[in-house]
């Protein structure tokens, strides 16, 4: 009886300690006559509404406080009492501790604003499910498990994330499918992150790599439920945090960044042709700017003498040499594209007008750009958001200008040299120990 | 059999273009090139079949395990240093002569010595890979480039201006005095197999042996594209015109020409595809003798890293910049040859070693 006693003591003495200063931390005594019981939460984060149907109004009516014990005992979120410490952090993310007598119990009560399922923002599709997730990771299991109804469907919540942060994470994945080394991998590298705080997938994923300077995603950051289901019935792994509509899919290789969900969605044939589609966008996004500068300032020879001679008419006005062109329009269309998407939604349409109008317009009229320039940097800008998943294509973004610049400095040999060291590149990644990019993917038996 | 294996076999019938067998075989063109291709295509086919074979038997095993278990100290670490000697010298080979192609092609400003910085830094990075990354790298290449180059072999195969007539005139001239010189030139085009001495290593599932029908069907597909290389600039330029060009295939590639398509001229596709093919050959040749020489030193490391590889490459560098202007075109061609008469050498020898090691390994 001791221990019992002094645990129901020091946890008191403790969390009077800790939060008798807040505001929102409540210390209620109940009283009926015969007992007294103590009970503490932070009122913000619990469910008030609840408060009074589960715990004062059975407390008048049953008479017998050991009744009223297993009561609480018998309720659905209730904790076991392990220590002070971990007590001290269920009160933290909404729960009720109540001391009876000696002895200490944890209720759950967590009230959460954010468990409303939202639209799809990043990954639309025209037919298909139209939610994402929610900001709730309660929810969002929930969402998974009503589209994968399967036994083996594990949910491991093994920690909670960042020192001060303390979100709650949860990995998912089908025990049948999955590679046990790849899901212990993905549990050592989740141990060893040390960052004060995490509150968003991207956070996480950055710290997940333990290389975190990268140029390419490595893991991906997705926001759609049915997303999810297929990449778990392939045996892939799901790392979700409290407090993001996004999820991490690992291991992720180079054409998971390269397919939307749509692609399962339309006839064959016609999701086919959408994904040359997507691979002749990345193509021209990547190529087109450094061809331009290797073409016209290297070896114009190359095209025929008619296409030349157009090109180089169009350059007359311009005075300078054809990279600063390119840096120049190329960075005016960054431009645009980042303020449009920090800008109010109301505002944004006229600024993106306004940009476009002027620089297409205005900058030819001045004679500081060609025309076919304004044609290659729209090309450019429309065929890089073609690529369906955004991290891969803000990484292409930015791998074009190493490839501009190679070419700047050696001409149209640069260019060769520096797509086949992309591919090097991607090829020489792995993502959580899995080649990162790599022909024919989807063969049954593996050959090396 | 093991779909990189076909890559490996493909990748050299590509790169003969570059390593200047068309050249080799064009030079004696009228001393008997048709029968010393046969005889070269016969040779390197025995070659192909004992050594892809006995490898074979070693599933999961690279040449260095290999000759390390059976044969004295002294004899491997000899013998594996100067067969990683040659892969080098053969990715040595195409770097030099395409770093050539490319400043009489491309960029006639550029500075040599900065060509080869580039190519070299791109090859470099690639050796240092893990084995099977070079693979997925020569896969995607492959895959991208061979279609394209298929189609430029028969665009210019269906050209009316192509003189069959000249090709007759080599035929005529089968059996004059035959070279080894052009012996050992055919024999490149089939030398991929000997990247098994590595690429074993990856292929750890047993396979049946290579059967009989395999390996003509390799000479077949081998005999065509040697004869292509041969034969199309012949046909193009002339018998006695030929003669005249260092590299043959992309004079003729430039006297190609699509009508309908925006680039006019077929030589700048073919050379940007070229690009490709000779840097993955490289990288795949050096590689490969990387490997094969860091069997042999011994390992050094500094903060967890290991230097030696980093070292060796880094000697090819510096030999191969050196080389750029001590071996200029005219005697890197001398030594080429030197090169394909060493590797018809080196074939019967490994031959001979590989039958007696499985002869042991029974035992």
């Amino acid at each position: 009886m001791r221990r019992i006693k002094s645990q129901a003591d020091t946890l008191k003495q403790l969390l009077e300690e800790n939060f008798k200063s807040t505001e929102d931390a409540t210390f209620k005594t109940l009283d009926n006559g015969q007992d007294q019981i103590e009970m503490v939460y932070i009122n913000t984060i619990v469910d008030n509404a609840k408060i009074h149907d589960l715990f004062l109004k059975p407390f008048f009516e049953i008479d017998k406080i050991n009744k009223y014990v297993s009561y609480i005992k018998s309720l659905n979120d209730y904790k076991e009492y392990k220590n002070e410490k971990e007590a001290m952090k269920e009160v933290l993310h909404g729960a009720i501790v109540l001391l009876i007598e000696d002895e200490a119990l944890i209720v759950g009560l967590k009230l959460q604003e954010n468990s409303a399922v939202q639209n799809a923002m990043v990954e639309a599709t025209i037919m298909g499910p139209q939610t994402a997730l929610s900001e709730n990771i309660n929810t969002n299991i929930n969402l998974i498990r009503h589209r994968y109804h399967v036994p083996t469907l594990k949910v491991e919540k093994p920690m909670l994330m960042g020192e001060k942060s303390k979100v709650e994470l949860a990995i998912l994945y089908d025990e049948q499918q999955v590679k046990p080394e790849v899901l212990k991998k993905i549990k050592n590298q989740l141990e060893q992150i040390n960052e004060p705080i995490i509150q968003s997938s991207g956070e996480l994923h950055r710290a997940i790599i333990q290389n975190n300077k990268r140029l390419f995603p490595h893991l991906m950051v997705t926001e759609r439920p049915d997303r999810i289901a297929y990449n778990l019935s392939q045996g892939k792994i799901i790392i979700m945090i409290e407090g993001n509509p996004f999820v991490l899919i690992a291991p992720a290789v180079f054409y998971d960044f390269m397919s939307a969900m749509e692609d399962f969605y339309q006839p064959y044939w016609v999701s086919k042709f959408l994904i040359s589609l997507r691979y002749i966008g990345l193509f021209i996004s990547l190529f087109l700017p450094a061809a331009y500068v290797g073409i016209t300032s290297f070896n114009p020879e190359v095209f025929r003498v008619q296409l030349a001679f157009s090109i180089a008419g169009s350059r007359i006005p311009v005075p300078y040499p054809s990279y600063i062109e390119v840096l120049f329009m190329l960075i005016m269309m960054e431009m645009l594209t980042e303020a449009s998407i920090r800008l109010p939604k109301t505002i944004g349409p006229t600024a993106t007008t306004v940009g476009g109008l002027i620089l297409g317009q205005a900058a030819t009229e001045a004679g500081l750009v060609s025309n076919i320039m304004i044609i290659i940097v729209a090309a450019v800008a429309i065929s890089n958001f073609i690529i369906p998943i955004n991290e891969m294509s803000f990484s292409m973004r930015v791998s074009k200008y190493l490839l501009l610049f190679l070419t700047t400095i050696s001409g149209l040999i640069g260019l060769m040299i520096g797509t086949i060291g992309l591919i090097y590149y991607l090829v020489h990644l792995d993502s959580v120990g899995e080649p990162y990019l790599k022909l024919f993917f989807d063969e049954k038996k593996q050959q090396t | 059999m093991n779909r990189y294996f076909h890559y490996l076999v493909i990748l050299n019938m590509l790169a003969n273009v570059v390593a200047l067998v068309p050249k080799v075989l064009i030079e004696h063109r009228l001393n008997g090139v048709v029968v010393s291709i046969f005889i070269g295509v016969a040779l390197s086919l025995l070659f192909f079949y004992v050594f892809a074979n006995s490898m074979f038997k070693f599933p999961g095993k690279g040449e260095p395990e290999i000759i390390k278990a059976y044969t004295p100290k002294w004899f491997a670490s000899s013998y594996l240093f100067i067969i990683g000697i040659f892969y080098f010298i053969a990715a040595g080979i195409i770097l030099l002569t395409f770093i050539d192609i490319t400043l009489r092609f491309i960029n006639p400003d550029m500075s040599s010595l900065y060509t080869a910085f580039l190519f070299l830094s791109i090859v470099c990075a690639g050796a240092l890979m893990k084995t099977e990354k070079t693979l997925y790298a020569l896969e995607i290449i492959l895959v991208i480039s061979l279609p394209l180059i298929l189609g430029i072999f028969l665009k210019s195969l269906f050209n009316p201006y192509l003189s069959w007539d000249s090709m007759k005139v080599i035929v005529q001239h089968s059996f004059d005095s035959i070279s080894i010189e052009s012996v050992g030139a055919a024999s490149y085009s089939f030398v991929g197999f000997y990247y098994l001495a590595i690429y074993n290593r990856l292929f750890t599932e047993k396979v049946k042996p290579i059967k009989i029908r395999y390996i003509l069907l390799i000479g077949i597909v081998g005999t065509v594209n040697i004869f292509t290389s041969l034969m199309i600039p012949i046909g193009y330029n002339g018998v006695d015109g030929i003669g005249d060009f260092n590299y043959p295939w992309f004079s003729t590639a430039d006297a190609i020409r699509m009508e309908f398509g925006f680039i006019e001229r077929v030589l700048f596709i073919f050379l940007l595809l070229y690009i490709g093919i000779s840097i993955i050959s490289a990288t795949i040749s050096s590689h490969t003798g990387l490997e094969i020489i860091k069997s042999v030193l011994p390992s050094f490391k500094w903060k967890n890293r290991e230097l030696m590889p980093i070292i060796v490459i880094l000697l090819f560098s510096m030999v191969t910049i050196l080389a750029q202007y001590y071996l200029p075109q005219g005697k890197l061609y001398e030594f080429t040859k030197i090169f394909f008469i060493g590797l018809l050498g080196v074939g019967m020898f490994k031959t001979f070693l590989m039958i007696w090691i499985v002869r042991r390994a029974k035992k």
